[in-house]
């Protein structure tokens, strides 16, 4: 088995592969190209920042959804799902009523990507989609199970650091995803009243036993703010960890025992 | 006799309360409904401990808010400079 590691820069974030496999270096290498592949492919396709994305002329009336590639109808659908069932608190529409599903675009891309390595063969891996974490079956027992919660500051500043580690190893959670206005400032809107400002959270982590399912929520639940504790309580398989402005800490019923135990 | 206020919203959730009257005196205010434990008062100061305690575990991965390549660039420059 070789290790490997592997960083991929796409849709302005980073992507990161790593893991053990059995395959041949070539036969690796197809695998990932692959999987990447599939990540800026839905760049192409969504990205915001590129004048010529279908998602761009799809925002400026010059083209429909139904002219588009399908993937856009499926992720229309998609983000169209979880606006229900988050009772309205993810919604890829901006307040200007954009289409910005990039958010969800990440983690679904990663979800593909992941799965794509699995068919290629490659099983013993996690996926960090720029912050977002998801953990294969086949993952190797160990430290890998552990996943680390940034502090609640940009990585690039020298107080940056680690909140705190859960352990997902015995357990169905499968994803960490965390949102918050650490990196990217308010890039989240409240979408049930576009002026506030959710100011209360500064992040929220969701633990959960899929990477798109942990990342809508962390979404929904950081726009919500703190009431969204009792919503998420109502979810299987699904905790979080709430970090306030002045650094007090709330949870979901059952996310104790997924703290990792001291070594 | 028993009496039902309204269901009042407020910053941190809604609440609404029953008020109980006996001889012309209140005996009772009883909480009907309140989510008030999900807002700022929910911050659990137990949690701090478990997180605390798990802080110097190892771990495989990172998870933060996502971040841009450039703050990912200046992260790894910082730590590649703490390594010299």
């Amino acid at each position: 088995m070789a290790e490997f590691n592997h960083l991929e820069q796409c849709m302005g974030t980073v992507f990161r592969f790593a893991g053990r496999t059995a395959l041949d270096q070539s036969d690796f290498d197809d695998a990932i190209l692959r999987a990447c592949a599939i990540l800026h492919a839905s760049d192409e396709i969504f990205s915001l920042y590129k004048p010529d994305s279908p998602l761009s002329r799809l925002a400026r009336g010059e083209t429909s959804v139904a002219e588009c590639p399908a993937i856009v109808e499926d992720i229309w659908q998609a983000c169209e799902a979880w606006e229900q069932v988050t009772d309205g608190w993810f919604k890829a529409f901006t307040p200007q009523h954009t289409f910005d599903p990039s958010g969800l675009v990440k983690t679904w891309a990663a979800r593909e990507a992941a799965r794509a390595l699995e068919g290629a063969g490659i099983t013993d891996f996690s996926v960090n989609a720029g912050g977002d974490v998801w953990l294969a079956d086949g993952l190797s027992q160990g430290v890998n199970w552990s996943v680390g919660v940034s502090k609640p500051i940009t990585i690039a500043s020298p107080d940056s650091g680690v909140l705190t580690v859960f352990d997902l190893s015995g357990t169905a959670m499968r994803a960490v995803a965390t949102s918050g206005s650490a990196e990217r400032g308010d890039h989240i809107w409240n979408p049930k009243a576009p002026d506030a400002i959710q100011d209360e959270l500064v992040q929220v982590t969701v633990i959960s036993d899929d990477l798109l399912r942990a990342d809508v929520w962390a979404t929904a639940a950081f726009a919500e703010g703190p009431l969204a504790v009792e919503r998420l309580n109502r979810e299987p398989n699904l905790e979080a960890l709430f970090v306030f402005h002045d650094g007090r800490l709330a949870g979901t019923d059952g996310l104790v025992p997924l703290f990792a135990k001291p070594n | 006799m028993t009496v039902t206020g309204d269901a009042i919203q407020y910053r941190y959730g809604v609440i609404q309360v029953e008020v109980v009257r006996k001889g012309g005196k209140i005996t009772a205010v009883n909480m009907i409904q309140s989510d008030a434990t999900a807002g700022r008062e929910q911050a659990f100061p137990y949690l701090t401990d478990y997180a605390l305690k798990a802080q110097g575990t190892n771990f495989g991965n990172l998870s933060g808010a996502t971040f841009t390549t450039d703050a990912f660039k200046q992260a790894l420059d910082s730590a590649i400079s703490k390594l010299s």
